[in-house]
């Protein structure tokens, strides 16, 4: 039984699960406060607060797309949560990085699977792919919608022809990043 | 693994999370054996990794933009605002100006109307000091304020004095300045009392004012007046030299009804010289008049010149200076 907490949680998830950045800015600005309020009483700094909301922001949106996504909570509550485990996770980061710093260079060895792809210039080539294109392979691996979904949202006559612009998009992807990028590359 | 899948799709079981139990184990193990499943999982997962990616920046790009929209569009609202409040201001001001400078408005009017513009009443003065009066020996008396208000033409009303007969009641409540000197040429201030400026009367009220209120003028001869002053004050009245009469007055309380708007006052003193010569000099808050008697003073605007009428004459009392020749007009 999917529980919404508030209607106006109802509403905000309704709204998330058309696709509607207004529910996105909604749930940014509702819990910016009480956000704000929990960094700085934790080692945060002001500028730390706006990364930390919009990421937890996105998490949510991400989450809340997924037709599995039940809500247990109040969106809010659940959406502390997330910010709390974001927040940990960088606090362990920087302190990791701040231990890490008092090794020196000479000492550090150079591992074999250091990553010669570049996620964010992978990032730009899909930022090439035509809109319709972004839009079917996002709701797939983004929001993790079915053909069904996909073509519900996207307006296509049917699930196999969500299936099939699908394939050919990431095939179209594909291609893009193997002539850039030789096997090497992308090999553990 | 279920045979109708292919790689692809196994991958992307995998990749959304939707393999469970012995397919998840079963694709694992295949996964490690398999160079060419390894080879398309790797580059699978970057390109998943990278449509995700994609959609967070565009998102967070979405919130950076609105939230900075956000405040500059309240920041610009504050600003707009501001140069509301400036322009509102600004546009006050200058109708002020344009009513103050208007022909026909002299400088007394001006000053009063300033005053209207403030919206603040004065209270009682005791500028003996006046540097521009120096000539004057001042003995500033203190007859309280009382608001008044005047009809729609503007009709300043006299604040005239409660039938107090008790002369202890009236001395009381004169404050004599220390230094009470006066010399033949100097003028001798015989009688002060404030002129309450208001505007919004009803037009009845200055008949009301004139017959039923405007009451308690009451005259007392000097020595009883100096008598108290030296006991309370012990000031130096000896080369006091008039022995003309004083007219005191209290004030009284004007029918507070028409009293809400009240605006300013003017402070009016009678003085006797020994020059004898009818004049007033006035700056729009102090109005002294020499050698005329008070009788029944009355203050108005008429056609925005400021008329003094008094024992049945009517004089223009507009300009601002010193010592003006008191000139009487048609009524």
């Amino acid at each position: 039984m999917q529980e919404w907490g508030s209607p106006n949680d109802a509403e905000i998830l309704i709204e998330i699960r058309r696709g509607n950045k207004k529910a996105l800015m909604r749930l940014y600005k509702m819990n910016y406060p009480s956000v704000r309020k929990y960094v700085m009483q934790n080692n945060g700094r002001e500028e730390d607060v706006d990364d930390l909301v919009q990421e937890a922001t996105v998490v949510v949106w991400q989450n809340a797309s997924k037709p599995t996504f039940e809500l247990t909570s109040k969106l809010s509550t659940y959406f502390m949560a997330i910010c709390k485990n974001l927040w940990l996770k960088q606090l362990q980061r920087q302190s990791r990085f701040s231990d890490e710093s008092h090794i020196k260079p000479e000492n550090m060895t150079v591992g074999a699977e250091t990553p010669k792809i570049d996620l964010s210039k992978v990032v730009d080539m899909v930022n090439e792919l035509g809109e319709t294109c972004r839009d079917v392979l996002t709701l797939f691996y983004f929001e993790g919608l079915d053909m069904e979904g996909i073509a519900q949202r996207m307006n296509f006559a049917n699930s196999d022809t969500a299936k099939a612009k699908k394939y050919q998009c990431f095939k179209k992807l594909e291609s893009m990043f193997k002539a850039k990028y030789k096997k090497e590359d992308f090999l553990n | 693994m279920a045979k109708e899948y292919s790689n692809t799709e196994w991958i992307e079981l995998y990749l959304r999370g939707e393999l469970h139990g012995n397919d998840l184990e079963q694709f694992e193990a295949k996964l490690n054996k398999d160079i060419e499943l390894k080879n398309e999982f790797n580059i699978h997962h970057i390109l998943a990794d990278a449509i995700i990616e994609s959609k967070k920046k565009e998102l967070k790009s979405y919130l950076s933009q609105h939230s900075k929209a956000k405040k500059r569009s309240l920041f610009e609202y504050n600003w707009v605002f501001s140069a509301a409040a400036a322009v509102a201001l600004l546009v006050a001001s200058v109708s002020v100006y344009f009513i103050v400078k208007k022909p026909g408005s002299t400088v007394a009017q001006q000053e009063i109307i300033k005053n209207i513009a403030k919206g603040k009443s004065e209270g009682p003065q005791f500028n003996a000091a006046d540097k521009n009066d120096n000539q004057y020996s001042q003995n500033n008396e203190d007859i309280s304020k009382e608001s008044v208000a005047t009809d729609s033409v503007q009709t300043v009303a006299l604040n005239d004095g409660e039938t107090n007969t008790d002369q202890e009641g009236i001395n009381d409540d004169i404050p004599v300045s220390d230094n009470f000197k006066t010399s033949d040429n100097q003028a001798q201030m015989v009688y002060t009392t404030w002129m309450a400026v208001s505007q919004q009367l009803e037009e009845k009220l200055e008949d009301a004012i004139k017959s039923n209120e405007t009451t308690g003028v009451r005259t007392v001869s000097k020595n009883e007046s100096t008598q108290k002053r030296i006991k309370n004050k012990t000031a130096d009245v000896s080369s006091t030299t008039s022995s003309e009469k004083i007219t005191l007055n209290d004030t009284i309380s004007l029918n507070k009804k028409y009293a809400d708007v009240l605006i300013t006052s003017l402070q009016v003193s009678f003085y006797e010289t020994k020059s004898g010569k009818m004049a007033y000099s006035q700056n729009g808050k102090e109005l002294k008049l020499y050698n005329i008697s008070y009788s029944d003073p009355r203050i108005y605007y008429k056609n925005r010149f400021l008329i003094l009428e008094n024992g049945g004459k009517t004089y223009d009392i507009n300009a601002k200076g010193i010592e003006l020749d008191l000139k009487e007009i048609e009524p």
